[in-house]
């Protein structure tokens, strides 16, 4: 069993145990009520005859007595006493029946006579309602008391003497509590059989229960398995409880399962959007250079415009430190300047001073120029006549030149000719040796001719002979000629060349000739250009004196407009210094995005 | 063999050879040659000899030597053995002398075997290229000079 349906069934059990007690219990009292009531008319008959035999038996006028006075209650008590007991003994009267006479009063009653004692003679004692009744009717009456442990039934008899009602009343009383049977004795049997009541209804508890608890189980089993996400059991036994629960546990299996599928989701969109932040805080501390990924939820989109802004930021930024670049450039570049400008500036300054010396010392060489110019004036003019003799002299040697030429050209004319001639020559002694070379031939033939006419060609064969020696000896004076032709011709070509190349050396001469003359006319022409200089310096001169004048005076003014930019520039160069600063900032500042480039 | 021979000295292909006088009709510088086609090497052509049509003939590749070419100084021996009448390409003429018997000797082993068969004798002076004495009659008498020739 369970522990829920075990702690239950133990309640109910404890329950229904004390239940069963409670109820063997209160039947016990009520049994025991039931017996003393029952007891109570068997009882009255008893003390009733009791009574009545003992009014019957009462001395009368020993009561009588009493009512006058005469008698003392304890002379009552031994009177009466004697006669009780012997009343008892004659009827047997048990002793749990205890006899009284009482006296009624108004508003309670007096105990005249009580066989038990005598101190209680003259005791108050109650006074029942029943009392007043039987003196009233005359009729006995009973009462029953219960007063902790005794049951006290007193039948009331009314006392007549003779025909008038005394206020005596006989009590005949019985404690009926020995005469029921004790209470555990009572309860003994109703407790048995309470117990196995008990045990019967527990018997049945426990049987009505199992299926319970089997039911109960199996809900449990399959909460827990519900719990853990696991696929249920299917029910195999035909429950009868919970039916309906079980038939709901698989509506809330599918329940759990989709709460199951949407925590996932949710988890993983809890993780997305954690990775999303974690590349958002990134972004935040400076690093363009993360990238969300994008999905296809909202978060997706999100992720798509997130990139996109990184994007359009990293392009801005880019944009930023390009500028501020370009910015700490120009700045560098304007204190530069600014640098350069101050420095110009002082230079300047300090150059002024320079050329006002200077100046004064151009003064002094004005009036030193002059003088030089007048002399060389002088000097050109000295020049001017040298120039004009060389020219002449030029002049006569070009003439000798051309002469020179004329003649070598005569010449030249007269050994071209004697090439020719020799030329021809050499023509004419091939001819002959032509010749002289077929007359051999001839010779030879006609040698040949005279062997073959034998005898009869003998003297010709001696005059071919003849003929061919000659032939040979021409032949050799005509290769002598034509050797000493060739000699000729090698010195007349010798010749040619070494008059052509005199030639060209007076020509050159000549070029050089009038090279020399161009240049007299030149430096004459300069020497004029010259001496008209020499005039215009000793003039200008006059007019650089008043000019340097002015000089001086300008250069003053220079000076001062020196200071002032340099003033200036020391302003502007506060300013960059501070724009640079500016710019360092800037950089500062954009240098911790990182970009991915 | 006689005492001296008169013979005509001529280089054919650097080599001298000598043809006797008798067998010798003219000797000419080259002359206009009209070639013959379809004939072999030795044959250079035919020339015209006042009249006469005359065969040309380079006997070089004949003996064995290297063809000759016609150049402007080359000659022509017209030559006539046995009633047939040619002329020889020589390169020169050198002169023409009388040849002493004693220095003739016979051709030996050292002569070029094309050239045996055409030389009868072998002159050799002292210090001086050996002059190669024509037989005019094997020359003209030879298979390949005849080649053509019918009747």
């Amino acid at each position: 069993m369970s522990n829920d349906i075990r702690s239950l069934f133990t309640k109910i059990s404890v329950t229904a145990f004390f239940l069963f007690l409670m109820a063997a219990v209160a039947v016990t009292f009520w049994q025991f009520n039931k017996e003393q009531e029952r007891l109570i008319p068997c009882k009255y008959n008893e003390l009733s005859l009791i009574g009545t035999a003992y009014v019957q038996n009462l001395p009368l006028d020993t009561l009588m007595a009493v009512e006058k006075g005469q008698l003392s209650p304890a002379e009552l008590f031994t009177a009466l006493q004697k006669h009780t007991r012997q009343f008892r003994l004659k009827y047997e009267i048990p002793q749990t029946v205890n006899l009284k006479i009482l006296r009624l009063k108004d508003s309670e009653s007096e105990i005249i006579f009580d066989e038990r004692s005598p101190k209680f003679a003259a005791k108050a004692y109650d006074l029942w309602l029943e009392m007043s009744e039987a003196y009233k009717t005359d009729r006995e009456t009973w009462h029953f008391e219960k007063r902790g442990q005794t049951a006290r039934l007193s039948v009331i008899h009314p006392l007549k003497v003779g025909q008038k009602m005394t206020r005596l009343l006989i009590l005949s009383e019985e404690d009926l509590s020995g005469y029921q049977a004790s209470l555990p004795a009572i309860f003994l049997p109703i407790g048995v059989v309470a117990l196995g009541a008990f045990v019967l209804f527990d018997l049945i508890l426990f049987l009505l229960l199992r299926p319970l608890n089997r039911s109960f189980k199996f809900v449990l089993e399959s909460l827990t398995r519900l719990r853990d996400n696991r696929s249920l059991l299917k029910p195999e036994f035909t429950n009868r409880y919970f039916s309906d629960a079980i038939y709901l546990l698989g509506d809330l299996q599918s329940r759990l399962e989709t709460v199951h599928d949407i925590e996932k989701v949710r988890a993983e969109e809890q993780q997305q959007i954690k990775e999303f932040l974690r590349i958002v805080t990134a972004a935040a501390e400076g690093d363009f250079t993360v990238k969300a990924s994008v999905t296809a939820d909202a978060l997706g989109a999100l992720s798509d415009s997130f990139n996109l802004m990184i994007d359009d930021l990293s392009v801005l930024i880019r944009d930023v430190k390009k500028a501020a670049g370009q910015v700490a450039e120009s700045t560098e570049n304007i204190l530069g300047n600014i640098e350069e400008m101050a420095k110009g500036a002082v230079d300047q300054a300090a150059q002024t001073e320079n050329i006002t010396e200077l100046a004064r010392e151009m003064n002094e060489l004005i009036s030193d120029t002059n003088e030089s110019a007048q002399k060389a004036a002088q000097s050109a003019q000295e020049a001017r006549e040298a120039a004009t003799r060389g020219s002449e002299i030029i002049e006569k040697a070009i003439n000798v030149m051309y002469a020179i030429r004329d003649s070598v050209r005569e010449s030249m004319k007269q050994v071209r000719i004697l090439d020719e001639n020799s030329a021809r020559i050499g023509e004419i002694s091939d001819f002959i040796a032509e010749i002289s070379s077929r007359t051999n031939l001839l010779a030879l033939n006609a040698s040949i001719e005279a062997a073959r006419a034998g005898d009869a060609g003998k003297g010709f064969s001696v005059v071919a002979d003849e003929i061919r020696n000659l032939a040979e000896r021409t032949n050799t004076s005509a290769e002598e000629i034509s050797k000493l032709i060739e000699d000729i011709q090698k010195s007349v070509t010798l010749t040619l060349r070494n008059i052509e190349k005199g030639n060209r050396e007076v020509g050159k001469g000549t070029h050089l000739m009038d090279g020399a003359g161009e240049a007299l006319r030149e430096i004459l022409e300069k020497v004029k250009v010259s001496s008209d200089s020499a005039t215009n310096i000793s003039e200008a001169t006059k007019d650089q004196t008043k000019f340097s004048r002015q000089i001086t005076i300008s250069l003053e003014e220079i000076a001062g407009i020196a200071r002032e930019t340099a003033d200036h520039a020391q302003q502007s160069k506060e300013a960059a210094a501070r724009l640079e600063a500016l710019s360092l900032e800037l950089n500062r500042a954009v240098e911790k995005f990182k970009l991915s480039n | 063999m006689q005492e001296e021979i008169k013979v005509s000295v001529i280089r054919i292909a650097q080599k001298l050879f000598a043809i006797e006088i008798k067998y010798i009709r003219e000797i000419l510088p080259l002359p206009k040659i009209t070639r013959v086609p379809n004939v072999d090497v030795q044959f250079y052509g035919v020339f015209n000899l006042r009249g006469k049509i005359i065969p040309l003939i380079d006997i070089a590749p004949v003996l064995g030597l290297p063809r000759q070419q016609t150049k402007a100084g080359t000659f022509v021996v017209v030559c006539e053995v046995n009633g047939k009448v040619s002329g020889l390409l020589a390169e020169k003429v050198l002169d023409m002398r009388v040849l002493e018997s004693e220095l003739m000797q016979v051709p030996d082993n050292d002569v070029d075997e094309n050239i045996l068969p055409f030389i009868s004798a072998v002159y050799k002076k002292a210090k001086k290229e050996p002059i190669y004495v024509l037989d005019m009659i094997s020359v003209f008498e030879s298979e390949e000079l005849n080649k053509y020739r019918f009747a």
